[in-house]
């Protein structure tokens, strides 16, 4: 996939902290999901969020992307509020486990949310997204009778439509078969967005990103690139038992 | 092995809170209606069209919207347990009577001391428990028809319940409109047809799902809406307002089912209404009662009560279907939220227009009443609709991620979605009797509606409990 396939959005600042999360907290009820988390990303910076289950990753998302708000502490996206519209025209979001308007077919769900964006060129970049997301065969069939796989590949496709600068990734590759996670690896390397991507899976991070960010129970417990990481264990230790080393003592 | 089986799959369907309200509804009810304290001996014209009125949307409902009370958890993990078929079915069939069964008790149970005094009170429990087997069974009995055949049969036994009225007593309905004996056959009948279907249904619930699910995948939506074009407020208008999205989950009496969800344009839908508009008017005019013998006209007092229960029903997939990650953080979530729920609101007033319609041609021709029916149905089902959305949200929203099974199990914080609808309820009963309280709800609801959908608090405290139960 060339860069210049899905151009960035030209509203941001082109340099500078494009995440930026400064001792966020937030509590549900008695349980405590984030404790003073901080962390920021450079544009253009492609990050892995890595940590246990419960560690606070997708709490972390929802905070960045406005749809929860910090009980103290401060979060910016591009230099702005997340709740703010600047903010919501420059984000791409893709939760866990994200199920699309189940009533709608494949192209309608494309249509709404990009005529909600404001996209212009709207057609041109729908029709572009089935071809690369091979969902073409897929076009008019309702969500709700989709594959998981399918679903997976549109909820993408409706996180990137608006062409966002700083693009949140929740698992991005859950339900895809092999081919079709080479081939959306392959679409977001191509994209210059600043990319945070919370995954569990080590070799999905090393795929994706070149930082890591490693949090457990709400807070950062490492933070550096992966050659960093690759450092700290032994020699030929996987990095995979050096993160579960830190995990563990961790608490 | 059964009593273990049966602890598990009521309780993992209905929270304790729930079941402890539910066996202390039934007890009070059980011992109220055997002291003889419950419901009317003589029963009245009023009580026999809402005794008809309940079957029908009973029987409708649990055909369309109803269906098995099963979580996706058991699909992955209880039905391939070795459990003998039979005790499944059996612990899947109780869960089924406390979800649908007890409605029957609640809804109609002041019926039994009118219909004991035709047919003598064992005639009447039998009748009772026999309408409550049917009503139980006709959910899995139906669950897998296809769509349209699912839609005939409800209409089919929507026609058959309110036939007592145009004078058909072998209906199990006519129990309450003095033909006892026949209504009480007839329930029977009903019963003994759908049980054993369910019970067959029930041991066969994990091929019987698999077939359901499957049939579907090559669903397409044929119409395909365009959005190309529209700015996010017609996005939002024309996703919202233009299509209805029929979804029924059976949570407001408490029990519980499977959510079903179907795209119909609002024309055709209309078409619908504004046959059943006109027949209403008919049946209005036709039995309106001359102006010296009573004071009000039965059908005016009774329909409006079965359309606000309806809209309620069909405003449960409004949240359920909304996709936290998409529209709310595309556009700035509190503009959104007012956008999709004034949509709505709009939607279900053009719905039931034809109603308010047949109204004020009833008012010229001098109906009692009519008037005030029109200014109650045109202002308060659409509020309704907005005070039920709220309720929800900053109660226990469920999110729909999934049809057939139950999304979520049935706790008693779901049952205050009940609360906009009895006070709507109240509301338009009261309104339909008299033009000043209609005038006087119609400010009330549109003043509560209004500053639930303009105020920031309530939508950022919607939200953050959206957010929390899980939507994404």
């Amino acid at each position: 996939m060339a860069s210049g396939v899905f151009p960035q959005n030209s509203d941001s600042p082109s340099s500078g902290s494009a995440i930026e999360v400064i001792q966020v907290y937030k509590k549900y009820g008695e349980v405590e999901a984030l404790k003073g988390l901080s962390f920021n990303l450079q544009t253009g910076e492609r990050c892995a969020l890595l940590g246990p289950n419960g560690a606070g990753k997708s709490t972390t998302l929802k905070v960045l992307v406005g749809l929860l708000k910090p009980d103290s502490g401060e979060a910016k996206v591009g230099g702005f509020d997340p709740n703010s519209t600047e903010a919501r025209r420059i984000v791409g979001y893709l939760p866990e486990d994200a199920s699309p308007y189940r009533t709608l077919s494949v192209r309608e769900n494309l249509e709404y949310v990009g005529a909600l964006r404001g996209v212009s060129n709207l057609g041109e970049r729908i029709d572009r997204l089935l071809d690369v997301l091979a969902l073409r065969e897929y076009e008019r069939a309702k969500v709700g009778r989709l594959s998981r796989g399918n679903s997976q590949k549109l909820a993408l496709a409706l996180a990137i439509i608006h062409e966002p600068n700083i693009l949140l990734l929740d698992e991005p590759l859950n339900y895809l078969d092999i081919p079709t996670q080479e081939r959306v690896i392959e679409l977001l390397n191509g994209l210059r967005a600043t990319q945070l991507v919370s995954t569990h899976i080590m070799s999905v991070a090393g795929r994706l990103t070149d930082r890591v960010v490693i949090i457990a129970r709400g807070g950062v417990i490492w933070n550096g690139s992966i050659a960093e990481l690759k450092h700290l264990g032994k020699e030929d230790e996987p990095v995979e038992s050096i993160v579960a080393r830190m995990m563990v003592s961790a608490g | 092995m059964l009593a273990k089986l049966l602890k598990f799959v009521i309780f993992t369907r209905f929270s304790k809170p729930l079941i402890i309200l539910f066996t202390l509804l039934t007890a009070y009810y059980v011992l109220a209606a055997r002291a003889g304290i419950y419901g009317s001996a003589t029963g009245s014209a009023s009580l026999e069209y809402l005794g008809v009125g309940f079957t029908a949307v009973v029987f409708g409902m649990s055909v369309i919207a109803g269906g098995l009370v099963t979580l996706k958890s058991d699909r992955d993990y209880l039905f391939v347990l070795p459990i003998p078929r039979w005790e499944l079915a059996v612990s899947l069939y109780i869960s089924q009577l406390i979800g649908y069964g007890l409605m029957i008790l609640y809804l109609l149970g002041y019926e039994l001391r009118s219909v004991a005094g035709s047919i003598g009170l064992s005639g009447a429990v039998i009748g009772m428990v026999a309408l409550a087997l049917a009503v139980t069974s006709l959910g899995p009995a139906c669950y897998s028809l296809p769509g349209k055949l699912r839609g005939l049969v409800a209409v089919l036994l929507v026609f058959w319940a309110i036939s007592p009225i145009f004078g058909f007593s072998y209906a199990p309905s006519a129990m309450f409109v003095t033909h006892g004996l026949d209504g009480m056959v007839a329930a029977v009948a009903l019963g003994v047809v759908t049980t054993p279907i369910a019970f067959y249904q029930l041991t066969q619930v994990e091929l019987g799902l698999m077939r359901t699910l499957v049939r579907g995948t090559s669903g397409e939506v044929k119409k395909q809406k365009n959005f190309i074009g529209l700015s996010p407020f017609r996005a939002v208008l024309s996703h919202n307002f233009s299509v209805l999205e029929i979804a029924g989950r059976m949570n407001v009496p408490g029990g519980g089912g499977g959510y079903r969800s179907g795209r119909v344009s609002l024309p055709k839908a209309m078409l619908v209404t504004t046959l059943a508009a006109a027949l209403y008017a008919y049946a209005a005019y036709v039995v309106r009662p001359a102006p010296s013998s009573a004071p009000t006209d039965i059908v005016i007092t009774v329909v409006p009560i079965y359309l606000v229960i309806s809209s309620t029903f069909m405003s449960m997939g409004t949240l359920g279907n909304e996709r936290l990650w998409l529209g709310f953080s595309a556009m700035n979530p509190r503009l959104y939220m007012r956008e999709l729920v004034v949509s709505k609101a709009l939607s279900f007033f053009a719905l039931f227009s034809p109603f308010v319609a047949a109204d004020a041609v009833l008012a010229t021709m001098n109906v009692p009443d009519a008037l005030n029916s029109a200014v109650a149905l045109g202002f308060i089902l659409p509020t309704s609709y907005i005070l039920t959305i709220y309720t929800s949200a900053l109660t226990r929203p469920v999110q729909i991620r999934e049809e057939i099974t139950m999304p979520a199990q049935f706790s008693l914080g779901q049952m205050a979605m009940v609360l906009p609808l009895i006070i709507s309820l109240v509301l338009i009963l009261i309104s339909t009797v008299l033009l000043a309280a209609a005038l006087v709800s119609a400010v009330l609801m549109m003043g509560v509606s209004t500053y639930l959908v303009y105020s920031e608090s309530v939508c950022d405290r919607a939200l953050a409990k959206l957010v929390e139960s899980g939507f994404v």
